[in-house]
């Protein structure tokens, strides 16, 4: 794996190639573009998560009563240059202002800026070679006071490293569940085939009167 | 006791532009709007002498109305993109950007709602609202599909043709204009259907000035082969229309409504849009980099051919993608693109970097 270098992300950038490195908009290249990454902005769309009448985020589909993880969510919208409230221990999904698309042969991982971090606010998210979209930001305060985001602000920052082989984001017959997404997505486990499996082997055990 | 329910109601919407006022929202012509709404309430319930019951009755009607409005607007559910292109739209036809304020609805059709003359004359009077208000409602199921909230063009039309009378002025100047399909003797019904066909041809035809076929490509969509009505004329009809001015070819209600413009001394019917190459971009699963006011309506048209084409996943990369995902990627992508257009304007126009 080779961690690519500004030069290499500026003429990646500017190649005009369809698999080239894109990145939508970069509002200061001189600021964003550091040595070996590229800091990302915050996004305007948020997912806020709320005290539900249910007890727990139920992943497990053994309930009637289960109700979709976007129930304990809500949606709000800033604009560029408002202030968004992060409280402490709250979890909130938003999304970085840029549009991201990755060369079949490029991998990125996404972590906080330093001074994020000394704030408490840790995001660690990785997009696979070809991803498309936004990337998610998954935050939380980690601290104990409540921490005024500004949306437009650089958050995050990116490294891409080059791969020796290309890979295709999509494939035929596994459909990305978060392909081109635009806007921030709760987790999209509802239609996760392995946890209806893990259902099922359950539910089988419980027929047939065994316990664990 | 004839004014309890109509002061229930004011005391009941006094407290609900409260509460969207508690709700810190980031456009402040809004916020001054609910708040001029909310402050007008507490006058109305203790003026001296009492107002007119029927009056009341009337400014409590208004009120309810517009809170329909801010409500939907306020609640951080309307579709941005789709409006700022109407605001763009706006700045020819009016010496200030209006409020345009949408109500979410569960019914798959649109609707301008004017304001009523004499609140909108209150309102400005009274509360001190200068803006011109435009209502609009939209199906809450498209506020995130701006390709298929083109429509709200439509509505915008209504809208210019309501505040400058455009379709009186055609009238006025051609009495016995020849619509197609509305034919008989000069009787009232055939006057009334006269001046509703009117207004549907110049809100189509407004539209049409914005996003050209597409206009077209959604009523084929929503109202495939509707016959004439007192209220619209037959979809055949107005997709002619569209398509003549979409061509630049003669039609006697394009050449109508422009004889009438000109005689306002308003803009005319031309095509206010360039087209996008969205087909490149689209097929990398990427946004389009907009570069003009022009493209930013441009780009609505462009994306449903480009939809068409790419709907039935027949070609790479729609083939790889789930039954249904095509639609949704385009419609985000449209949106993102005008986003991001919208992002760079407001950057270069910040005077601080």
């Amino acid at each position: 794996m080779h961690l690519l270098h500004r030069e290499e992300l500026t003429s990646s950038l500017h190649s005009g190639d369809p698999d080239s490195l894109f990145i939508e908009p970069i509002l200061d290249e001189d600021c964003q573009i550091g040595a070996t990454t590229i800091d990302l902005r915050l996004g305007y769309d948020f997912l806020v998560s709320i005290m539900t009448r249910r007890p727990s985020v139920d992943l497990s589909y053994d309930d009637h009563s289960y109700r979709r993880i976007g129930s304990h969510f809500q949606e709000t919208r800033r604009d560029l240059g408002d202030s968004f409230v992060l409280y402490p221990n709250q979890i909130v999904l938003s999304t970085t202002l840029e549009y991201i698309a990755l060369p079949r042969d490029v991998f990125a991982d996404v972590a906080t800026r330093s001074s994020f971090n000394r704030l408490g606010i840790q995001v660690a998210n990785s997009l696979q070679p070809g991803y498309r979209g936004c990337a998610s930001l998954e935050l939380c305060n980690h601290g104990h006071t409540p921490i005024e985001l500004v949306v437009g602000s650089r958050i995050v920052q990116a490294r891409f490293y080059r791969l020796p082989n290309e890979h295709e984001y999509l494939r035929q017959g596994l459909p990305r569940k978060y392909l081109a997404n635009v806007r921030p997505l709760v987790a999209q486990t509802d239609g996760d085939e392995e946890l209806e499996r893990l259902a099922d082997i359950r539910e089988r055990r419980d027929a047939a009167g065994e316990h664990s | 006791m004839p004014h309890l329910l109509v002061d229930t109601n004011l005391r009941l919407l006094q407290g609900r532009l409260q509460s969207l006022d508690d709700t810190a929202y980031f456009d402040t012509r809004i916020t001054n709007y609910v708040r001029a709404l909310r402050d007008i309430i507490p006058q109305l319930l203790s003026a001296s002498p009492p107002i007119a019951n029927e009056l009341k009755h009337f400014v409590a009607r208004q009120i309810w109305l517009a809170t329909e409005f801010v409500a939907g607007s306020t609640m951080r559910l309307q579709p941005y993109e789709a409006i700022y292109g109407l605001k763009c739209a706006t700045r020819e036809w009016l010496k200030q950007e209006p409020l345009i304020v949408t109500a979410l609805i569960q019914e798959p059709n649109f609707y301008f709602q004017g304001v009523h003359p004499t609140f909108r004359k209150l309102a400005q009077e009274g509360l001190g609202v200068t803006d011109e208000i435009v209502q609009i409602r939209l199906p809450e199921i498209y506020r995130q599909k701006p390709l298929y909230s083109i429509a709200l063009y439509h509505e915008l039309g209504h809208f210019i043709d309501t505040t400058y009378k455009v379709t009186e002025t055609v009238l006025a100047l051609a009495p016995g204009i020849s619509l197609p399909g509305v034919s008989g003797p000069p009787a009232p019904v055939d006057a009334q259907m006269r001046f509703n066909h009117l207004r549907e041809y110049f809100a189509d035809l407004f539209a049409a000035c914005y996003c050209g076929r597409a206009i077209k490509q959604f009523l084929e969509g929503i109202a495939p082969d509707a016959a004439a009505s007192t209220s619209h004329p037959e979809s055949y009809h107005r997709y002619q229309a569209i398509e003549a001015l979409v061509s630049s070819k003669a039609h006697g209600v394009v050449t109508a409504f422009n004889q009438a413009l000109t005689a306002r001394r308003l803009p005319t019917l031309n095509l206010r849009y360039r087209p996008v190459e969205v087909s490149g971009p689209f097929k990398a699963i990427r946004p389009v980099k907009i570069g003009s006011i022009e493209e930013v309506h441009g780009i609505l048209g462009s994306a449903w051919e480009f939809l068409d084409s790419a709907a039935d996943q027949a070609q790479d990369p729609w083939n790889r993608m789930a039954p249904g995902e095509v639609e949704r990627v385009v419609n985000d992508l449209v949106e993102k693109s005008i986003r991001n257009w919208m992002i760079r304007e407001k950057w270069h126009a910040s005077t601080s970097s």
